[in-house]
């Protein structure tokens, strides 16, 4: 018997490609970075440009690590660039109607947390399939905005009752490292030190699984969407303080950008026992690192397309590596 | 005799490697006609992978195969199939969304054809006999597959490959899924191709049932052939030391009779009724330290008793009470947090996440146990499941590892580890030893035997009469939702009385 | 193994392709340019005055081109332009994918910036702060008109496009929509149907073009044009593809209207015009360009007038402003202390000769203002250039005084 067990385990872990599947997301942001950095002669990895760049991914970061819990918990979210939207454009007349920043935040944070709360009810209670609401979610969202903003499209904080003072470069970069750092380290904790991250894992791998298991699949359910509407209200206040403009199309690739993230990242968009934080970061890096170097390199948007469609192709082939390398049926 | 015998199969050192794996090792196996011959070896011992070579699932590494004369080696099913060879898997193999006919004459429509237009008639007429050939007649082709159970659908895959009259037929494993009625169907159609002087292969977890049905039975082990055996040869004990190439010990149930039972009640189900209906008004109770059996045929309601003891299926009326606090068990999460533990008959949808990793697995139910605070430190998770590693002796490289690479016995410890290393004082197993190799199986009566001793209670659903009897204090039958006997350990308790109660 | 091999293979065949679609398409795209170069080289042959350029300016400029939608038909045309400038001398455009939202344009603007650009040049624009970036990143800025007086006196502000000298109500889209009334009034049109876009959603160019046209309506029926509008029963709301505004224009061609005046893209009118029979009875106004949508109607006389913005006048200007403003002529782009606006005018077409005249000049890659021209208007080109010189050059570009 202890023979048989031996050779079991030699055959079934497959080291190699589980390893190649896990690293490929790794691979992937280095390759992209390194590819970029040569082909922009160093323009990429100028501090100038490290800068921009830590502006860029700020929005996708947040919301992509946020919504690790909420994807891994096997709830496929479409609404994301809907809610950051709306919570950026109640921040945003919030802070020109009061001329504080602060009440904006804090009615950002409030809008966004009812979002996540009244989510999780939902996904916990009503027995629709959870994305077909989050779209109908996501339009509905779209024209509370509209109407919101009555006959303007946009609305600019310089119009505010009240200067809003404008962060410079510098001050902006600082905000940003700080705020993703922050959420990043809280997420990591959440996810890795609490149980939590064990609990969304099983829910998102198996429903009955992890209710038979004994997890509060409710309570877990909420938090998770707690968590994620933590990191698109902090994105929407970003978003506010850097452009210090607001509309109906703000936030408008956030949504697909999430999901290609969480891909890019490592991720299953089904969720379950893959999560993982890291997902978030390195995704939304990589993808943001992509879609800049393709400007810096003057390319046309359909050859920009065309790329990123490949680099796209090539990570999932990879990633499914770690995730469908089974063996055959003995 | 023996030189009278025909040989129909052959294959000579025949090997195949998975990656590193060797799952059969230069093996030399002969197929005779007029036999039913019987392979037997615990999970994962090569005996799937012989049949699947031969019947052109997968190529061999190395090695040669000869049938009925011929160099065989075919690369696709559908080679192996013309070649004579017919296959009933474990798996389900029929395609949903068409009718039986369909199915049984799936790729062969052509047979049925004028021009363009297929003639479902004509289909159903034929399907009808070849229902017919095997004895599953009370079924009417034109109807739509979904309309099946799954047994029904067995037997129509077997229609289907019994209709393109195999020379050798491989039976793999099927008979488990079946009730009496279906395994009675695929016994009489073996011993009709045995006396037809074709030939069977026949795979089964189950010894009683091999030495009854085959002629011969090969025994493999850890990919190697370790015996041939003839009717005569056969011996219970024989076949599980083979198996298991150590000796096994003679208490492989427990043999202690006679103990007293505490009058502690820990658990009480009153007068319940659950949703699906499979129970009305169901009551009974579990006493402190027993091992209480519940058995009975399938659709009796002992699945949703064990559901239902743990909060997991909705109940209409009644209520199933915690008697040491006097709280209702309304949900697993009650359940658990009340020191409950469930072990479900689907053990890879239910009780386990394949995709997750042993360690992930046994945390989800036990994350509360190494909590300190809001945090749940990684060392600590360590530690915990590799106790649980340990003590059961789950056959793992690493506690990361998937669990869906496990083999059914391990993936087993892993959910006893789940409820094992949370020290549940009350364990409801459904089917806790299905799919399990002898040797796994042994352990687990040991390990429930242990905890009976250290004054759990434990829930013992089971379909396999012996291990009620062998395991459990005391057994309650269900038939159709209600009590039909009651039975209390006893030297001379019998399958007949247990018959009798669940018929 | 091997399946994972084969989908390896597969996977890479399929990269191949995909790359190789790109190279092609990348490929068809330089021998378009390559050809037009020919033509435009054929061209400078052919007039002796022009000279060769392409090294002009001495370092090159890259220049980031902001656009709301990069299948939009003005700018394709636009960017087709620039393309020819950048062939031609010593320039490079960087071109943005279409952007929708203040976090994207600023996206860009940073990336312009990382690639080394020293202008953004704007043809669209979300946000003020986009400018402010613009400024703060070092690289001059030319644009919309929007918001001109908050950045006019930044030196790296260079100018914008505009079709009024001042700050009034009367904007380049509010002319436009004057002229698509006025127009169809002169044209004996008798009763006129109006598509409003975006007016009613309050965005502000539609709002702009639709008061333009009641004032264009209103100044033909002061000039004797019996020209009927009523502001609330001829005005049809929305964009295509809505049901609303697929019913509404079936209503709208069952009564007796023989004009019509759209303040978008009017292809999405031809088919139902066509379906109802009226083809031959209803003439159409549109803000448009000189493309092939609208070749074969305005020739066959569906489309009768067409409100245009010739690229190469109404924006090519900014290039002038942008070398002017990299080569350390700041002065060359400023009126007084503000930048300068150059003035310029939209081109309402009229006459099927006129529109298929440019229509056939920009078709063989050749512009009515050349890249020697734009060279010419170069302070460090032509060290004599003013400011002035070059906003009379630009407005010499009308309609009659360009297409003879």
């Amino acid at each position: 018997m202890e023979a048989t067990a031996e050779i079991k385990t030699k055959a079934r872990t497959k080291p190699d490609t589980r390893l190649i599947g896990e690293l490929a997301p790794i691979v992937g942001l280095v390759l992209v970075v390194v590819i970029f950095t040569l082909l922009t002669k160093g323009a990429l990895l100028s501090s100038g440009n490290l800068q921009s760049l830590s502006s860029q991914v700020i929005t996708t970061a947040l919301v992509t690590i946020g919504a690790v819990f909420v994807f891994g918990s096997g709830y496929f979210d479409m609404s994301l660039g809907g809610c950051l939207c709306f919570t950026a454009v109640i921040g945003g007349q919030v802070a020109i109607a009061t001329g504080s920043l602060l009440l904006s935040f804090i009615s950002i944070l409030g809008i966004s947390l009812a979002f996540g709360i009244a989510k999780g009810i939902f996904a916990t209670t009503v027995n629709v399939p959870f994305f077909i609401f989050t779209i109908v979610l996501g339009s509905v969202i779209s024209s509370v905005v509209l109407v919101m903003l009555g006959s303007e499209s946009t609305i600019y904080l310089k119009d505010a009752v009240k200067e809003i003072p404008s962060l410079t470069f510098t001050q902006m970069t600082a905000v940003n490292v700080i705020a993703l750092v922050v959420f990043f380290a809280v997420c990591l904790v959440l996810f890795n030190y609490t149980p939590l991250g064990v609990c969304i894992k099983n829910l998102g791998g198996s429903f009955i699984a992890a209710r038979q298991s004994g997890i509060n699949t409710r309570k877990t359910t909420i938090i998770a969407f707690i968590v994620s509407a933590l990191g698109v209200a902090v994105a929407a206040f970003i978003i506010l303080l850097r452009t210090r403009t607001v509309g109906a199309t703000t936030a408008s690739g956030v949504g697909n950008d999430v999901m290609v993230a969480l891909v890019l990242g490592g991720m299953p968009l089904s969720g379950g026992p893959k999560s993982k934080i890291s997902a978030g970061l390195i995704g939304a890096v990589t993808i943001t690192v992509l879609n800049s170097g393709l400007t810096i390199m003057g390319l046309t948007t359909g050859q920009i397309q065309v790329v990123r469609g490949i680099v796209f192709i090539a990570v999932v082939f990879v990633s499914s590596f770690s995730y469908r390398g089974k063996l055959l049926p003995r | 005799m023996a030189n009278e015998k025909e040989l129909i199969f052959e294959a000579r050192n025949l090997t195949k490697h998975f990656g590193p794996t060797i799952a059969l090792n230069g093996v030399d196996f002969k197929v005779y006609r007029g036999e039913i011959t019987g392979l037997i070896g615990e999970n994962g011992s090569g005996k799937s992978t012989i049949t699947s070579i031969a019947a052109g699932m997968q190529p061999a590494t190395s090695g040669e195969m000869f049938f009925m004369g011929q160099p065989h080696s075919p690369s696709t099913m559908l080679e192996g199939a013309a070649a004579g060879i017919g296959m009933i898997v474990q798996e389900q193999g029929t395609v949903s969304g068409i009718s039986v006919a369909q199915n049984i004459f799936l790729g062969n429509e052509k047979k049925f054809a004028t021009g363009p237009v297929v003639s479902s008639k004509k289909m159903n007429e034929e399907a009808k006999k070849a229902l017919e050939a095997i004895g599953f007649v009370d079924v009417d082709p034109a109807m739509p597959i979904d309309a099946l159970n799954m047994q029904d659908r067995k037997l129509v895959e077997i229609a289907k490959v019994i209709y393109n009259d195999p020379q050798m037929l491989v039976v793999d494993e099927t008979t488990t899924a079946l009730s009496q009625k279906g395994r009675d169907i695929i016994y009489d159609i073996m011993k009709k191709m045995r006396d037809d002087n074709k030939a069977v292969v026949f795979i089964s977890h189950d010894l009683e049932e091999l030495m009854e049905t085959c002629d011969t039975l090969t025994v493999l082990r850890d990919g190697n052939l370790i015996t041939t055996m003839t009717k005569d040869q056969m011996n219970e004990d024989d076949i599980k030391r083979h198996m298991v190439g150590r000796e096994m010990s003679g208490d492989y149930y427990r043999n202690d009779f006679g103990g007293t039972i505490s009058d502690e009640v820990v658990l009480k189900a009153d007068n319940i009724t659950t949703g699906t209906g499979m129970l009305m008004n169901f009551s009974m109770e579990l006493h402190k330290g027993e091992i209480l059996g519940v058995g009975g045929l399938s659709h009796c309601g002992m699945h949703e008793l064990g559901r239902a003891l743990f909060g997991e299926e909705k109940l209409l009326e009644g209520k199933v009470i915690d008697m040491a606090t006097g709280d209702s068990i309304t949900s697993p999460l009650t359940a658990k947090q009340h020191g409950y533990g469930y072990v479900s008959k689907d053990r890879d949808k239910e009780a386990l996440v394949l995709t997750e990793s042993i360690k992930d697995n046994i945390m989800a139910a036990g994350f509360d146990k190494v909590q300190k605070g809001l945090f749940l430190s990684p060392k600590a998770s360590k530690k915990y499941v590799d106790k649980q590693k340990a003590d059961l002796s789950i056959k793992c490289a690493s506690i990361l590892q998937d669990v869906q690479y496990l083999s059914g016995g391990n993936k087993q410890k892993v959910v006893f580890g789940k409820w094992v290393g949370r020290d549940c004082d009350i364990l409801i197993l459904d089917c806790p030893t299905r799919g399990v190799d002898i040797g796994v199986k042994a352990a687990m009566y040991h390990l429930i035997d242990e905890m009976k001793k250290a004054g759990k209670s434990i829930v013992m659903i089971s379909e396999e009469l012996t291990e009620l009897i062998g395991m459990t204090d005391r057994l309650l039958i269900l038939k159709d939702g209600e009590l039909n006997g009651e039975f209390m350990r006893t030297p001379d308790r019998s399958a007949n009385d247990l018959v009798d109660a669940m018929i | 193994m091997k399946k994972r091999l084969l989908s390896l293979a597969l996977c890479a065949v399929m990269s191949a392709g995909l790359i190789a679609g790109c190279g092609s398409s990348d490929s068809s795209e330089s021998s378009g340019t390559s050809s037009s170069g020919s033509a435009a080289e054929s061209s400078e042959e052919a007039s002796t005055d022009t000279a060769d350029v392409s090294n002009f300016p001495e370092e090159t400029i890259k220049i980031g081109v902001e656009s709301f939608d990069t299948t939009d038909e003005q700018f394709m045309a636009l960017q087709e332009y620039l393309d020819y400038l950048a062939d031609n001398m010593n320039l490079e455009m960087v071109y943005s994918e279409s952007i929708d939202s203040a976090e994207a344009e600023m996206d860009f603007i940073d990336s312009c910036a990382s690639a080394g650009c020293d202008a953004i040049f704007a043809y669209y624009n979300v946000s003020p702060e986009a400018i402010q970036e613009t400024i703060d990143k070092g690289m001059y800025y030319w644009g919309t008109e929007q918001y001109a007086p908050d950045y006019e006196d930044n030196e790296y502000y260079v100018g914008c496009y505009t079709f009024t000298e001042d700050d009034s109500e009367e904007n380049g889209d509010y002319l436009g929509g004057y002229e698509l009334g006025y127009s169809l009034g002169e044209q004996g049109v008798k009763h006129v149907f109006y598509c409003n876009g975006g007016a009613s959603f309050g965005v502000q160019m539609f709002i702009d073009r639709q008061s333009g046209f009641e004032a264009g309506i209103e100044a033909a029926q002061a000039d004797g044009y019996e020209i009927e509008y009523d502001s609330s029963a001829d005005v049809i709301e929305g964009w295509p593809g809505t049901d609303d505004f697929t019913a509404a224009v079936s209503s709208k061609l069952s009564g007796d209207y023989d004009g019509a005046a759209v303040s978008f893209n009017a292809a999405t009118l031809f088919q139902p015009i066509n379906d109802a029979g009226k083809a031959d009875s209803i003439k159409i106004a549109a803000i448009g360009g000189v493309n092939d949508t609208y070749y074969d109607a305005f020739n066959n006389g569906l489309v009768s007038t067409i409100v245009y913005d010739c690229e190469e006048v109404v924006f090519g200007n900014g290039i002038v402003a942008i070398i002017n403003a990299v080569t350390g002529h700041g002065d060359v782009t400023r009126d007084g202390d503000a930048a300068g606006r150059v003035l310029t005018y939209r081109w309402t077409l009229t006459d099927p000769d006129q529109f298929n005249a440019i229509y056939d000049m920009h078709d063989a890659g050749e512009y009515y203002i050349t890249a020697s021209d734009v060279a010419n208007l170069c302070a460090e080109y032509n060290s004599s250039i003013t400011f002035d010189e070059i906003n009379e050059y630009y407005q010499s570009f009308t309609l009659e005084n360009t297409v003879k």
